[in-house]
């Protein structure tokens, strides 16, 4: 187990510690050499600890359809026919699982701490003591939209090499909707430039980026369950049906 | 559970044409294949009917792939009739399709799945297959209706209900508790439904449409399309879209809350009793307009976020628009 691809899978096992300890030994040998798998491991790490300081999280629906797909394809068939069909490529999945469970995290970790929607605020703290606050909002700002665009960035280059695997209608609605979504983006975005203060071009800005990638998981997900082959699975992992049952 | 053939039936058309804005995601493209899809002209149907024991509070499951799910209540025995439609350009091939796509019914003590099963996963077929069910039902049955391809109607069931498709719409009256209504294409229409819990409803490209719902938190979310709210009694409301306008006409609990947040939509709240609430609207450019009747009572100068109190207060109402503009009380 030298490669990143056999090594990314087990870094959140790693960061949980529930390696044993030889796998342990190997994963830590090859975090050390390799700054792309101790970045994950950070993350993870981190988010970890954010995610164990704000208490039970409730995930989005889109979570459970993501995992539930992955589930699904885990699950081994049942003893018929042996399907003529390509395996499964594992790759962009995991990818797609693990942006999808990073943005998660980190998009209720974000809104958890940004969020603050008081009927009536108060006014504005003017004394110095709340500079550092205000410069550690900012930074968290500025982090949480980064994990934003990196996420999405990610998911949508899992659309785009399969997207052919949606009909056309289907993936033209949802491509109108994530244009709609890009324009409240770019709206949000230069409207939070030009006033940093506001929480209007704040808030709508966080709120398009995690529609965005609320709406491109579920697109991954819709395309985990075809490209798996397994269409009644696909009706009901596509209907979200999971999300109620955990 | 007993088994009747009612009809089983071959027809040759010269033209059938697909309903016009079905929508087939890849996996009712499955079933259809592109071929049959371009230009079916045979037809073969098979229609079922089966008795289910679901007794006085079952529970049933119903999943199809491309299909409409339509479900009612009725005094006597639960009954399902499966209805399936295979096209294709010859007789034979939408035989095929038909032997192809089977659904399993099964029963175990008051638990009744029902499941379209197409081992022709991977979309070579030259038959496009269709698996609709209509249900009977006592109303006290726990429902979970899902699909792909299709839209679904359910109504008199006092029983948890939920509700899914990809490429339909959903439509819900007259239940009791929902657990969720979703559609990631069409619309989603909730009426005269009360629940003590919360009622959730979601659509990405369709609009959300909630008629004298009850509920203790109703929540709806779209991206493009409006969410309507009226006539609706609930202590906590979450309505959201992206470009949608939104409108919420309805009853204020004294300690609620009251969400509606859109990007570059309207929004119209309009609280259908004197009852007070406490305002928090907040747009970066869009008006905020506040109907004088109300006598509100303004924190401060409107500039692009209005706070302040309309009567004695109580509910907590916030409203957060970026461009779009926002009407309090009547037009």
């Amino acid at each position: 187990m030298t490669t990143c691809e056999d090594i990314r899978p087990r870094l959140s096992d790693l960061v949980d510690g529930t390696l044993d300890a030889l796998d342990r030994d190997a994963i830590e040998a090859h975090v050390r050499t390799c700054d792309q798998c101790a970045g994950l491991v950070r993350d993870f790490d981190r988010i970890r600890r954010a995610a164990q300081s704000l208490g039970p999280i409730d995930p989005p629906p889109h979570v459970w359809l993501e995992i539930a797909g992955q589930l699904h394809q885990a699950t081994p068939r049942a003893p018929v026919a042996p399907a003529p069909r390509t395996p499964v490529a594992p790759a962009w999945q995991w990818a797609g699982l693990a942006a999808a469970l990073v943005v998660i995290t980190s998009g209720a970790y974000v809104f958890l701490r940004l969020e603050r929607p008081a009927p009536v605020r108060p006014p504005a703290a003017a004394d110095g003591s709340a500079t550092g606050s205000v410069q550690v909002f900012a930074d968290e700002l500025t982090a949480a939209m980064t994990h934003y665009e990196k996420a999405i960035a990610e998911l949508e280059v899992i659309t785009k090499t399969n997207n052919g695997s949606l009909d056309p209608t289907l993936a033209a609605t949802l491509q109108q909707n994530l244009l709609v979504i890009d324009d409240a983006i770019a709206q949000s975005r230069t409207a939070f430039t030009h006033d940093p203060t506001s929480v209007p071009a704040r808030d709508s800005l966080l709120e398009a980026l995690q529609r965005k990638v609320s709406v491109l998981q579920e697109t991954v997900a819709l395309m985990n369950e075809i490209r798996k082959g397994d269409q009644a699975g696909a009706a009901q992992v596509a209907a979200g049906f999971p999300k109620k049952s955990s | 559970m007993t088994t009747i053939s009612l009809e089983r039936r071959v027809s040759m058309r010269t033209a059938v044409l697909f309903i016009a804005g079905t929508i087939l995601v890849p996996g009712a493209r499955g079933l259809a294949g592109d071929q049959a899809a371009s230009a079916p002209r045979a037809e073969q149907t098979d229609r079922q009917l089966r008795t289910l024991d679901l007794g006085s509070s079952g529970a049933l499951d119903l999943s199809t792939i491309s299909g409409n799910i339509t479900v009612t209540t009725g005094t006597g025995p639960a009954t399902l009739e499966i209805t399936r439609r295979s096209r294709a350009r010859t007789d034979a091939e939408a035989k095929r399709g038909l032997d192809r796509v089977t659904v399993d019914v099964e029963q175990r003590t008051g638990r009744v799945t029902v499941k379209t099963i197409d081992p022709d996963s991977g979309g070579h077929s030259t038959a496009d297959v269709q698996v609709s069910f209509a249900v009977t039902a006592p109303a006290t049955t726990t429902l979970t209706a899902r699909t792909i391809a299709g839209d679904i109607s359910i109504t008199g069931i006092h029983g948890d209900v939920g509700a899914n498709t990809v490429s339909g719409s959903v439509t819900l009256a007259n239940l009791h508790r929902i657990s969720e209504a979703h559609s990631v294409t069409g619309t989603v229409a909730i009426s005269d439904a009360q629940t003590d819990g919360s009622l959730e409803a979601e659509s990405i490209a369709g609009k959300i449409l909630l008629t004298r719902v009850k509920a203790a938190r109703v929540s709806a979310s779209s991206i493009s399309g409006a969410i309507t709210a009226e006539e609706v009694d609930c202590d906590e409301a979450v309505l959201k879209s992206l470009s949608g306008a939104i409108a919420y006409r309805g009853l204020l609990a004294r300690s609620g809350r009251y969400e509606l947040q859109t990007q570059t939509g309207s929004v119209h709240f309009e609280p259908s009793d004197p009852a007070g609430f406490d305002l928090d609207a907040r747009s970066f450019s869009g008006a905020i307009h506040v109907d004088p009747a109300l006598h509100f009572q303004a924190a401060g100068a409107p500039r692009r976020s209005l706070t302040g109190t309309v009567g004695t207060g109580g509910a907590t109402v916030v409203i957060v628009t970026f461009s779009g503009g926002v009407t309090i009380g009547k037009r």
